[in-house]
């Protein structure tokens, strides 16, 4: 079925929300899925897989710690909080390149190399075991898919900017990727009461009687 | 940016509604009804062609019959009178097929980048039934009852950029007609009101026969299309900053330029006091049975006459005589008043003013990335800057923090709760920056201030969402209400205000402090009656002799 963005958009801010970030992470969530789905990737899979792994855990355990490489205490980095590190410490990588150890979910992470390349002005490599990918900010170049785990990620400035992928205006999620998120999205609603159905939204007895 | 002032916003120059007309009428749009498939009771479907410049719109109507029970103006109702999608281009019979499959389920069905926009409306039972009662009869409607009320139908929902799947606003941004924002959904209202004049008359002959008659054109005019809005918009402009930001930094760059005049000539005087003396007859139409907003009405008329009054004292034609009136409105006038004054004061000066609505969507479609080289200095600066009124409140204070915005299960609407007194608050939305602002500080005064915002969030993730609104601020200074929008004495009506007086809305109606009826379009030309010489003051009745 084809979404709109802002339909991957707000599963994203809502799932991330309902699995346990702080909403700021979940902004980021948001954000890097409507990136992805704007390059023709649907993220959804691995945002599924990512939830699903940090659900109910220390988030401290997944965020880098800096370093020499910046990498999770508790074995494997989450994208969204690597990211968020990564394009808030952008301007490094104009004097060396940032390495990262063992990420989970990776192709969450490029969207966070994309805002660091566009907040530096220059394009970015993001180097794996076995490929790489390129990206402006605007465009990306990645011609591989990204398995579930890296064991570690370079990020450097580069020179090159090879072919980018076609922009696209819908995305296609994999339905039951999408389902997965669905019900971590369903943890920032309210169950309904009868109190919060009559009085939450305002209504009273007889509101629509003209 | 206070709550009470944002809750005491008119229509302007700048509202989408008037842009919209503006621009269907210098640009000479063309609109023609391709299909009007109706019983005699007026269930059935319509098709209405747009042609703008470069493009056509369609707008697909369904007209049902909706037993009087299921008739409710809340989110969680499941059938209406009238349902309604705005497509790009012109349906075959397949698209036709797909939205009747879809669009009378609403949030409920599923919408493709062909759709701009989908919508929902009510019959006003009070005034449906006298209306076309009454054209059957080939009598006209009592203008009392029309005036009452001001619309046969009124609109539940608009849903528009990327809902249920329809076209994200990205996609459409580029072209003209929707650069400005809420164009699309501005239209599809505009489109409605047609319809339902439209099909109110086509209900009326099918039972009278040779007897009906049509509805009064200028009697037509009048009617509007009614609004019902909730609690659903209120956390917009909390949520969409940078964009709201750009619509208040509009306006008010309109009235710093109108306040820079420094003569006024006879002709901006005259047109200025003619929509000063049409307000008039609007407040004295402007029925609300809401006490809050009924002394507000009272006082607003008073206003007028005290503008009216200062005007004939003190001849204003030179000396930056807009300057001079508004500076005197600061203490004459109530915060109504004074809005008032700033959105009629805009009226004369088209060529200095409309230019700005094309400053007022966002570009940025809200994104904003954190700049992480910030020093915490400059964050706390900042922060004080824009959150000061937050840092003098006592969180601690049951009374401010006794409400909690959440959505619910059911249908995902937005609602208030009492967090002292419901399990609501581990499911509390972002929409307390002051409180969260207050938060974020207490923990950046522990840092050192040369310390950046990369490091201090790397350590408080929990603030990220608050700095970042931060920062927005630094080049969007309207960007953030400076209020408290968690305390009890909160009314969220004040926040539908603001967002609605930018769509254009009149005869702001509270039902309670969180749901509020207005009248869109009310006073406007029809498809086909539109053109450059009528475009502009439609908005303001006429002064009837």
């Amino acid at each position: 079925m084809s979404r709109s963005l802002y339909e991957v958009e707000t599963i994203a801010w809502k799932a991330a929300r309902g699995a346990g970030y702080p909403w700021g992470i979940a902004e980021e969530a948001a954000s890097a899925m409507r990136w992805l789905a704007g390059r023709g990737i649907d993220g959804c899979p691995q945002l599924a897989s990512l939830l699903e792994r940090t659900d109910g855990s220390n988030l401290d355990d997944w965020s880098p710690d800096p370093g020499e490489i910046w990498s999770a205490p508790g074995g494997a980095l989450c994208p969204l909080l690597a990211g968020a590190a990564l394009s808030d410490h952008a301007r490094r990588l104009q004097q060396c390149p940032l390495e990262f150890g063992r990420l989970a979910s990776p192709v969450l992470f490029l969207p966070f190399a994309g805002w660091a390349a566009a907040r530096i002005g220059a394009s970015l490599q993001v180097s794996w075991s076995g490929g790489s990918s390129f990206t402006d900010g605007v465009r990306l170049a990645l011609q591989v898919d990204l398995g579930q785990e890296f064991d570690g990620m370079l990020v450097a400035v580069s020179g090159e900017m090879p072919e980018a992928r076609v922009g696209a205006g819908r995305a296609f999620p994999d339905s039951r990727a999408w389902d997965r998120l669905g019900g971590f999205a369903r943890r920032v609603h309210a169950p309904a009461s009868e109190t919060s159905r009559r009085f939450g939204a305002g209504a009273v007895d007889g509101i629509d009687d003209d | 940016m206070r709550l009470a002032r944002l809750g005491s916003m008119h229509q302007s120059r700048l509202s989408f509604m008037r842009i919209l007309t503006r621009r269907m009428a210098c640009e000479n749009w063309k609109f023609s009804r391709t299909a009007f498939d109706m019983d005699e009771k007026g269930i059935g479907r319509a098709i209405y062609r747009v042609d703008c410049p470069q493009r056509t719109y369609s707008l697909v109507a369904f007209s049902h019959d909706l037993p009087d029970e299921m008739r409710s103006d809340r989110v969680i109702a499941e059938a209406w009178d009238a349902t309604f999608a705005l497509l790009d281009g012109v349906p075959d019979e397949t698209d036709v097929e797909r939205l009747e499959a879809n669009v009378p389920l609403q949030e409920a069905g599923r919408y493709s980048e062909r759709e701009l926009v989908v919508s929902r409306a009510n019959r006003s039972s009070r005034l449906w039934e006298h209306v076309a009662a009454a054209l059957a009869a080939g009598m006209q409607p009592d203008a009392e009852q029309l005036n009452a009320v001001g619309y046969l139908m009124r609109t539940t929902a608009v849903y528009g950029s990327g809902k249920f799947g329809a076209v994200d606003y990205a996609c459409v941004r580029e072209r003209p007609e929707f650069a400005a924002p809420f164009q699309a959904e501005m239209l599809i209202v505009y489109l409605i009101r047609a319809f339902v004049l439209d099909l109110v008359e086509h209900v009326a002959r099918c039972r009278g026969g040779k007897q009906a008659v049509p509805l009064n054109r200028d009697t037509a005019r009048k009617l509007g299309i009614g609004n019902a809005t909730g609690l659903g918009m209120a956390p917009f402009i909390v949520n969409h900053a940078a964009l709201f930001n750009n619509w208040i930094a509009a306006r008010e760059e309109a009235i710093r330029r109108v306040r820079s005049v420094p003569t006024a000539t006879e002709a901006e005087l005259a047109l200025f006091f003619d929509r000063l003396q049409r307000s008039e007859v609007m407040v004295r139409e402007w029925c609300s049975g809401h006490p809050v907003q009924r002394s507000k009405v009272e006082r607003l008329q008073l206003d007028l006459q005290l503008i009216k009054a200062r005007i004939e004292d003190c001849p204003i034609g030179e000396h930056c005589p807009w300057d001079r009136l508004v500076e005197w409105s600061e203490a004459a006038l109530s915060e109504e008043g004074q809005e008032c004054l700033t959105s009629l004061i805009l009226e004369p000066y088209g060529t200095i003013v409309d230019e700005l609505s094309e400053r007022m969507a966002d570009p940025d479609d809200g994104d904003f990335r954190i700049d992480g080289s910030m020093s915490l200095a400059e964050t706390c600066r900042l922060l004080r800057g824009h959150y000061g009124w937050a840092l003098e409140i006592d969180w601690t204070v049951p009374e401010e923090t006794a409400r909690a915005w959440y959505i619910s299960e059911e249908k995902l609407e937005p609602r208030l709760g009492e967090r002292h007194e419901e399990d609501i608050a581990e499911f509390e939305q972002p929409l307390s920056p002051g409180r969260d602002a207050a938060r974020a500080y207490a923990d950046l005064e522990r840092w050192s201030p040369g310390e950046q915002v990369a490091a201090f969030l790397l350590k408080h993730p929990e603030h990220r969402h608050v700095i970042r609104r931060v920062q927005v601020c630094r080049t969007a200074p309207y960007a953030e209400i400076h209020d408290n929008t968690i305390s009890a004495s909160m009314l969220p009506i004040d926040m539908l205000r603001a967002k609605l007086s930018f769509f254009g809305a009149t005869h702001f109606d509270p039902k309670s402090d969180r749901w509020v009826r207005i009248r869109m379009y009310a006073g406007a030309p029809y498809p086909g009656e539109l053109d450059p010489g009528n475009c502009e003051d439609w908005i303001y009745p006429e002064v009837v002799a």
